[in-house]
């Protein structure tokens, strides 16, 4: 049972497109197991098709038609989906992800690894799975802008509560949080924020400090 | 304030491409295409593009109504609706293959699955919704607008219009229930 959703405005956003295309994926992931939300968001749709009819003709340049029919009877080309790497075999991954080419994997302890997901970018943004083992906890960290999480499968509780397979949960940079993994397995999650995050603890920033940038 | 109402009806256009999905038929493809060529070429100008990027993405958003037409479902979503959705995931998707141009544009699929107990056709869902639309006030009108035309974050919306982000939040809200209140009415 789904217990957080995306709020009302994001789901505006994104039935507009006025998120960016990993924030994109992180909702289309919530409503592809969330009724509720899917039919909040075809009402915004709706609310787009309205709008489209209603927006002012442009010309069209010279054979345009012409043009447009000539390519109807061109052959279909075949998109190539890539593959999902190794590691992510075990894992019911959501429909929308499947499209996505997912990087190399970076473990951070034994117990916590990052992979890049590829998607169409603005500068800062990061898109990326992570999974926690059962028993462990994410450095204290805040974020610069929007934070997206959709739980893939397990379980974490932070500051809003507890978020199960899912679950959709927004942070911004007034919460820092130490999310942690509960239940009885880990926790593999898909996550897109506005610019990386920034570790808060004193033993993590030393750590950032010598390390780099993560996620 | 814009009049929801065009020469053909929302039911016309969702019959066009039924057409086009079971007889190939070029001849309602032609007509489709005079009605929103040049409303998709606004759209994504009104998005910033230039105009002969908006024409290429016209083009493409169409060939894809021509080439997924099957997928369409008058059930699911009114015409203009749908060919919304695939015009926006374009303009979203525009970036990825920018940087790779040997990428096929997605066709994104699947998310708007019906909602059980969804009783009203798509088709007068989507006249309602206009109905809605004309008759909200001019401040969560204009934040719509602005939202689902410009493809502004409701941060930069804010800003333009110099509000508070929830000002413009509670606007959309406020949107929202409306026009949800007035779709599910009963008549
Ligand atoms: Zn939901």
């Amino acid at each position: 049972m789904i217990q957080h959703h995306p709020a009302p405005e994001i789901l505006a956003e994104y039935a507009g497109g006025a998120l960016h295309a990993g924030a994109m994926l992180v909702v289309a992931c919530h409503l592809e197991t969330c009724a509720v939300c899917r039919s909040e968001v075809s009402l915004w749709e709706g609310v787009g098709g309205a709008l489209l009819d209603e927006t002012a003709p442009e010309i069209l340049s010279h054979r345009a038609l012409e043009a447009m029919m000539a390519r109807l009877d061109a052959a279909e080309p075949q998109s190539a989906r890539p593959s999902m790497p190794d590691f992510l075999k075990d894992f019911d991954l959501p429909a929308p992800l499947k499209g996505r080419t997912v990087g190399r994997r970076r473990r951070v302890t034994p117990n916590i690894w990052f992979a890049p997901v590829d998607v169409p970018g603005e500068g800062s943004v990061r898109t990326y799975l992570v999974y926690a083992g059962r028993n462990t906890v994410l450095a204290e960290h805040t974020h610069v802008g929007r934070e997206f999480t959709h739980v893939i499968t397990g379980a974490f509780t932070d500051t809003g509560g507890r978020y199960d397979k899912g679950d959709f949960a927004c942070t911004d940079e007034t919460i820092i949080h130490t999310p942690g993994v509960t239940g009885e397995t880990g926790c593999l999650c898909l996550i897109s924020a506005d610019a990386p995050m920034r570790l808060t603890g004193l033993p993590a920033r030393i750590i950032q400090r010598l390390t780099g940038t993560l996620y | 304030m814009a009049v929801w109402k065009g020469s053909h009806t929302v039911t016309d256009w969702s019959d066009c491409i039924v057409a086009i999905a079971q007889r190939r038929d070029r001849q309602q493809f032609a007509a489709l295409f005079a009605h929103f060529g040049p409303r998709l070429k606004g759209f994504f100008l009104r998005r910033g593009l230039t105009a002969g990027t908006a024409e290429d993405l016209m083009q493409e958003a169409l060939l894809m109504v021509w080439r997924k037409a099957d997928r369409f479902d008058p059930q699911r979503a009114g015409a203009s609706t749908w060919i919304f959705a695939i015009a926006r995931n374009l303009s979203i998707d525009l970036k990825r293959r920018e940087r790779d141009p040997g990428l096929l544009a997605e066709f994104y699929d699947g998310a708007d699955q019906p909602t059980p107990g969804e009783l009203l056709l798509s088709a007068e869902r989507d006249g309602r919704i206009r109905a809605a639309l004309a008759a909200l006030p001019a401040d969560q009108a204009e934040v719509v607008r602005l939202s689902f035309f410009e493809e502004r974050p409701h941060s930069q919306i804010a800003e333009e219009l110099r509000l508070p982000l929830g000002t413009v939040k509670s606007r959309v809200r406020l949107a929202m229930m409306r026009l949800r209140a007035l779709v599910e009415e009963r008549q």
